[in-house]
C-alpha cells in the first residue's frame, strides 16, 4: 500500500505546506505576542508533521533500520532546535527559527530520498553546525569588537581565496572544472561559502565609517579583488553574489540611487566581457537561451531538470516516483527540480515564498537595527540569501543561465550548510540586540513620562499646599 | 477575529490619545512648550527612522517583484510541460510504459490504425491493423521513434485515471490504460491516397480547406510497421530501397518545377497592378545570358496573357517575369509564404528552401521562376500554400490530432481549427484562383475539365537529372457543397511527358466527391 500512502501524502504535505506558508507571511507583519506565539506553535506543529509524513515514505522505500534512526536523530534535532533555541534566547527570532527547520526538515528529506549515505553525513554536519552557532548570537549581542576588524575580514577572505586557487593550480585538483576545495585530511572544506559572510562584515565595517568618495573607492577596489579572485577560480555564482552584495549594500550605506545604476551598468558590462572571453560562460548562456538543439552537451543539465519540473506539474509525483536521480547534481545545484518533481509545482512555488519569506525577516532584523554596523550586516546577509536562492531556482527553471549556487539548508554540501547556519545564528544575535534596543528605546521613554508626571504632580501638590 | 483585533487596536488608541489629551491639559505653560518640543522631537525622530529604512523597504519590494517574477516563470514552464517533457532525451517515458499500457491511435471516422496487444510472453506489442497504410504519419515506436507516435509519445503514455486508483494498479502489478489519440486522418481517404499513387514513390497530402486538419497524409516508398524487426535485417543486408522511413510528405525536399509559378505570379501580381497588360510571344525557346529557357517539348505557345501562360505552364513567359521582379522583395515574400521558415507541426518535417538574393545572377533568377534551380519544397508546404489560396489568402494551421481522450472516452484536450496566417490578400488569391482554373479548364490540367466538382491547381514537372527523368508534381484544390479540399501530389521518377500527378489527384478527387 506504499504506493497509496505515496499519492495521499503528496496532497497532505501540500495542503501542510501552504498553511505553513500562510502563517509564516502572517508572521512578518508582528501580530500581538500571543498571536505570534500562536503561529510560532503551528509552524512547529506543521514542521514535525511534514516531516514525519516524508521520512515515512523514505523508510517505506528502503525499509532500513538505519532510517529509523537517522529519522528519530533528526526529529530529535528539530525538536531540539525548535524547543531549546527560544529558551536559551528568549528574544530570539521565531520566525526565521521556524523557516530555518522548515527547510531543514525539507532537506532531510530530499537528500534521504536522493542519496541515503550522503544524507547521515548531512545530518552529522548540521548538528555539529547548529551546536557551534548556538554561541553566536552571544558573541554578536555581547561583543562589541566586530567592527574593528575591517581589513581583518579584507585579507583573510582574500587569502583563504587565493590559497584554493594557488593551491589547486599547483596541485591540479579541480572539482567540476573549478577550483573551490580546500581538503585536509579527508574533510574538504569550501572557502567560498564562508567569504561570503566576511566579506558582507568588511563591508559594513567600511561603510559605517561613511560613504565618503574615498571610502566608496577603497569598497570598489576591495571589492573587485574578490570578485575577480572568483571569477579566476570560476566560481562565478558566488562572484555574482559578492557583486550583488557590494551592489546593494552600497545603496543602503550610501542611500544613493546613482550607484546602483551605477552598479548595474558595471555588472552588465562586465557579464558581456565575461561571455566574450570566458568559453564556459558562453556555453551556459547559450545552453539558456536555447538548450535543446545542444541537448547532448551544454544543455543536458537544464533540459533534464525542465523535465524533471514539467513532470512534477502541479501535484508532483510523489516521492519516490519520479526520476530527480537522472538530473545531473541533483542533490546540489539541481535539488529544487527534483523536489518540484516529486512534490509538485505548488509545493515548489510555496518553497519560493518561504525563501522569500526568509529574506524579508532578515532585512526587517536589519530595519530594527539602530547601529548602523549592526543594520549594513543583517541586510548584507539578506541579500546573499536572496541571490543565492534566486540564481539557484532561477537557474533550474531556466529564467537565468545555470551558475552552479546551491540551495541554502537544502541542498547537500557541508560548507554551504555551515555558512548558512551562521548567517541564520548572526542574524538571530542582532535581532536579539535588535529588540532589546527597542525595548531600551521603550523603557527611557516611559522613565521619562513617569518623572514628567513626577515632576507634575509633585508641582500639584505643591500648588496646592501653597 | 481580525477586525476584533483592528477594532480593539482603534480603541486602544483613542484611549491613548484622550490620556495624552487631558495630560496636556493638566500641564503647566511651561512644562507645556516643553512637552509640544518633545513630541516634535519624537515625531521627526520616527521620521528619521523611517526614512534611514526607506532603502531597505525598496530593496525588499525589489526582491519580492523578482521571486514573483520566478514564479510566473515557473508557471511559464508548466504551461508548456507537455511539450517539454515529450523528449527522447527524457528518461521517464521510458520508465512510463512500465506502468502504463501505451493507448490507440485512431483515425476520424473511429477506426484504429495503431493498438497495443500482449502476447504470449506477456510482452506489450505495439500493433497497426491497417499496415504500411499509415506507416509514415502515425511512424513507429521501436527503433526509434518517428510521426505521431514521437509527437504524442507523452501522451500516449499518460493516463487520466485518478491517481488512487493508478496507485492501485501499481499495487496490483497491473498497468494502467494510456490515454488514446484520435486524428484527423480519414480512412477513406486515405486509401484512395495510398491506392492512386499505386507502387510510384512520391507523396500526398490533403488538407481540408475550411479547418486546415491533414485529412490524408501518404508516403511511399513505404514499410510495414508490425515488421520492422525483419526489414532492419533486410536494410542490413541491403536488400531494401534506401529511405523507405522517410516521411516524403513532410520531410521529402522536391524541386518544384512549374508548380512554383504560383509564386512568381503571386509576386508580379503584387509588384504590378497592370499584371494582366502584360503580353509575351513565344517562340518556345528563349534564351536568358546564353542559357535557352524552352517551353515542354519546344511547343512555340504564341502570344499570351498571364492567365494563358500559366495555363499553358510557359518557362519563357515566367523567366521574363522572373527579370522584371524586385528579388529583395520577392525574396521576403517568400519567406513570408514559409520558405525558409518553421511550419506549425509536430511531426518531424523540412524547412523549404529559397535561396534568391538581389546579387543573383539572370540565370538563376530565370531558372528559379520556373521552379527549377535550387529552390525546395515539401509536399506538405505545397498543400497549405493551395489551402491559403482558396481560402482567400488564410493559411489555416495544419493539424493531425483533434482529440486526447482518456479512459471511458473522457476528453483530455481537443483542437479544432486555428487561422495560421495571411499569406496573400483576397484579391490576390482570387487572381491565382483564376489562374488556377484556368489551367483546370483548358490548360495542362485539362483532364479536369468535365469535373462535376469546382477545382483549380497547377501541374509541374522538375528535371531531376539528365536523363529526362523528372519529378512529377501537382497541387490544386477542389470542393463541392459538402467537402473543400486542397491537394499536393508528387510522384518521383516518371519518364518526361507523362502527367501522371495530375492523373493521380483526379483519382483522388474523383473518389472523394
Ligand atoms: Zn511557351
Amino acid at each position: 500500500m506504499a504506493e497509496l500512502y505515496i499519492v495521499i501524502s503528496k496532497y497532505i504535505i501540500t495542503i501542510l505546506m501552504a498553511s505553513y506558508t500562510y502563517f509564516s507571511f502572517k508572521a512578518l507583519s508582528k501580530k500581538t505576542e500571543e498571536e505570534y506565539d500562536m503561529f510560532f506553535y503551528t509552524q512547529t506543529f506543521l514542521i514535525y508533521a511534514i516531516y514525519v509524513i516524508g521520512i515515512v515514505i523514505v523508510y517505506l522505500n528502503n525499509k532500513s533500520d538505519t532510517t529509523i534512526i537517522l529519522a528519530g536523530a533528526q526529529m530529535i534535532y528539530l525538536v531540539v532546535v525548535l524547543g531549546i533555541f527560544p529558551v536559551i534566547y528568549p528574544k530570539i527570532n521565531r520566525m526565521l527559527l521556524s523557516n530555518m527547520c522548515m527547510l531543514l526538515a525539507i532537506g532531510f528529506i530530499e537528500l534521504g530520498r536522493l542519496t541515503y549515505t550522503r544524507s547521515i553525513k548531512q545530518f552529522i554536519i548540521i548538528a555539529f553546525a547548529t551546536m557551534l552557532t548556538l554561541i553566536v548570537p552571544f558573541l554578536m549581542s555581547k561583543f562589541e569588537i566586530w567592527k574593528q576588524l575591517t581589513w581583518f575580514y579584507y585579507f583573510l577572505g582574500v587569502g583563504m581565496l587565493l590559497s584554493v586557487l594557488l593551491l589547486g593550480i599547483v596541485l591540479g585538483r579541480k572539482s567540476n572544472g573549478s577550483y573551490l576545495m580546500l581538503t585536509f585530511g579527508g574533510i574538504s572544506f569550501q572557502p567560498s561559502e564562508f567569504v561570503k559572510i566576511l566579506f558582507v562584515f568588511f563591508l559594513a565595517g567600511l561603510f559605517v565609517k561613511g560613504t565618503k568618495f574615498s571610502n566608496v573607492v577603497a569598497a570598489a577596489i576591495a571589492s573587485g579583488s574578490f570578485v575577480l579572485t572568483l571569477v579566476a577560480s570560476k566560481d562565478l555564482g558566488c562572484a555574482l553574489i559578492l557583486f550583488m552584495v557590494f551592489s546593494f549594500m552600497l545603496y543602503a550605506a550610501s542611500k544613493s540611487k546613482i550607484y546602483l545604476f551605477l552598479c548595474a551598468g558595471g555588472g552588465i558590462m562586465g557579464a558581456y566581457v565575461g561571455s566574450i572571453f570566458f568559453t564556459h560562460v558562453q556555453t551556459r548562456i547559450q545552453a539558456w537561451r536555447d538548450p535543446w538543439p545542444i541537448i547532448d552537451g551544454g544543455g543536458y543539465q537544464v533540459t533534464q531538470s525542465l523535465f524533471a519540473i514539467c513532470s512534477g506539474k502541479l501535484t508532483g509525483t510523489g516521492l519516490y516516483n519520479g526520476m530527480p536521480e537522472t538530473i545531473p547534481e541533483a542533490h546540489t545545484d539541481f535539488v529544487f527540480s527534483a523536489i518540484a518533481e516529486e512534490f509538485g509545482g505548488i509545493f515548489a512555488i510555496l518553497l519560493i515564498l518561504v525563501c522569500l519569506n526568509c529574506f524579508l525577516g532578515f532585512v526587517t532584523v536589519s530595519t530594527k537595527q539602530k547601529d548602523i554596523f549592526n543594520k549594513l550586516i543583517a541586510f548584507g546577509l539578506g541579500i546573499i540569501y536572496a541571490v543565492q536562492v534566486f540564481l539557484t531556482i532561477g537557474g533550474a527553471i531556466k529564467l537565468i543561465p545555470s551558475t552552479g549556487v546551491t540551495l541554502p539548508l537544502i541542498s547537500y554540501g557541508g560548507s554551504s550548510a555551515l555558512s548558512t547556519l551562521i548567517m541564520f545564528a548572526i542574524i538571530q544575535g542582532l535581532s536579539i540586540v535588535g529588540t532589546k534596543d527597542e525595548q531600551k528605546e521603550k523603557n527611557k521613554r516611559t522613565r521619562k513620562d513617569m518623572t514628567i508626571e513626577k515632576k507634575n504632580n509633585r508641582r500639584q501638590t505643591d500648588r496646592r499646599r501653597a | 477575529m481580525k477586525r476584533k483585533t483592528t477594532e480593539d487596536r482603534l480603541i486602544a488608541e483613542e484611549l491613548k490619545r484622550q490620556k495624552e489629551k487631558e495630560h496636556y491639559k493638566s500641564l503647566k505653560m511651561v512644562d507645556k512648550k516643553k512637552y509640544k518640543e518633545e513630541l516634535k522631537r519624537e515625531r521627526q525622530l520616527n521620521k528619521e527612522k523611517k526614512k534611514e529604512n526607506n532603502e531597505l523597504r525598496r530593496t525588499m519590494a525589489f526582491f519580492s517583484v523578482v521571486f514573483i517574477v520566478m514564479i510566473g516563470y515557473y508557471c511559464y514552464d508548466l504551461y508548456q510541460a507537455e511539450s517539454i517533457v515529450n523528449n527522447s532525451y527524457n528518461k521517464r517515458l521510458k520508465a512510463y510504459s512500465e506502468k502504463i499500457i501505451r493507448g490507440n491511435i485512431l483515425t476520424g471516422d473511429g477506426k484504429i490504425i495503431a493498438t497495443t496487444e500482449t502476447d504470449e510472453n506477456g510482452e506489450d506489442v505495439r500493433k497497426y491493423p491497417y499496415n504500411e497504410m499509415f506507416a509514415h504519419v502515425v511512424g513507429m515506436n521501436t527503433r526509434g521513434k518517428t510521426g505521431l507516435e514521437k509527437a504524442y509519445d507523452y501522451n500516449l503514455l499518460t493516463t487520466n485515471l485518478n491517481p488512487v486508483l493508478k496507485a492501485l494498479n501499481e499495487f496490483k502489478e497491473q498497468k494502467s490504460p494510456g490515454n488514446n489519440i484520435t486524428t484527423t486522418l480519414d480512412y477513406k481517404i486515405q486509401k484512395y491516397c495510398y491506392d492512386s499513387l499505386g507502387n510510384s514513390d512520391g507523396a500526398v497530402v490533403i488538407i481540408d480547406n475550411k479547418t486546415g486538419a491533414i485529412v490524408s497524409m501518404v508516403s511511399k516508398p513505404d514499410y510495414n510497421p508490425n515488421k520492422l524487426d525483419s526489414m532492419w535485417d533486410k536494410i542490413d543486408k541491403g536488400k531494401v530501397k534506401d529511405g523507405f522511413l522517410l516521411n516524403r510528405a513532410t520531410q521529402g525536399m522536391y524541386t518544384p518545377g512549374s508548380t512554383f509559378k504560383i509564386f512568381t505570379s503571386l509576386e508580379y501580381i503584387r509588384q504590378n497592378p497592370d499584371y494582366k497588360d502584360f503580353t509575351y510571344k513565344c517562340t518556345g525557346t528563349k534564351v536568358f545570358a546564353n542559357y535557352p529557357i524552352k517551353c515542354y517539348d519546344k511547343t512555340a505557345h504564341g502570344n499570351e496573357d498571364i492567365e494563358k501562360a500559366f495555363a499553358n505552364s510557359c518557362n519563357g513567359f515566367f523567366a521574363t517575369l522572373g527579370t522584371k521582379l524586385d528579388i529583395t522583395e520577392f525574396s521576403t515574400d517568400m519567406t513570408e509564404c514559409l520558405f525558409n521558415s518553421k511550419l506549425p507541426i509536430n511531426i518531424e518535417y523540412n524547412k523549404s528552401k529559397f535561396t534568391l538574393t538581389k546579387d543573383s545572377s539572370t540565370f538563376d533568377i530565370t531558372q528559379s521562376s520556373i521552379g527549377q534551380g535550387t529552390t525546395l519544397v515539401t509536399p506538405l508546404h505545397m498543400a497549405m500554400i493551395a489551402n491559403a489560396i482558396s481560402n482567400d489568402g488564410m493559411m489555416m494551421k495544419p493539424y493531425l490530432v483533434s482529440k486526447i481522450t482518456g479512459c471511458n472516452d473522457s476528453l483530455i484536450d481537443s483542437f479544432g481549427p486555428e487561422k495560421y496566417k495571411r499569406i496573400m490578400t483576397k484579391e490576390e488569391s482570387a487572381t491565382l484562383k483564376e489562374l488556377m482554373s484556368a489551367v483546370t479548364d483548358y490548360g495542362t490540367g485539362r483532364i479536369f475539365k468535365s469535373a462535376k466538382y469546382k477545382t483549380g491547381g497547377k501541374t509541374g514537372t522538375a528535371q531531376i537529372d539528365s536523363n529526362n527523368n523528372v519529378n512529377s508534381w501537382y497541387v490544386g484544390y477542389a470542393s463541392d457543397d459538402e467537402h473543400d479540399y486542397s491537394i499536393s501530389v508528387v510522384i518521383e521518377n516518371v519518364p518526361d511527358g507523362s502527367v501522371k500527378a495530375v492523373e493521380c489527384a483526379k483519382k483522388i478527387f474523383d473518389n472523394i466527391f
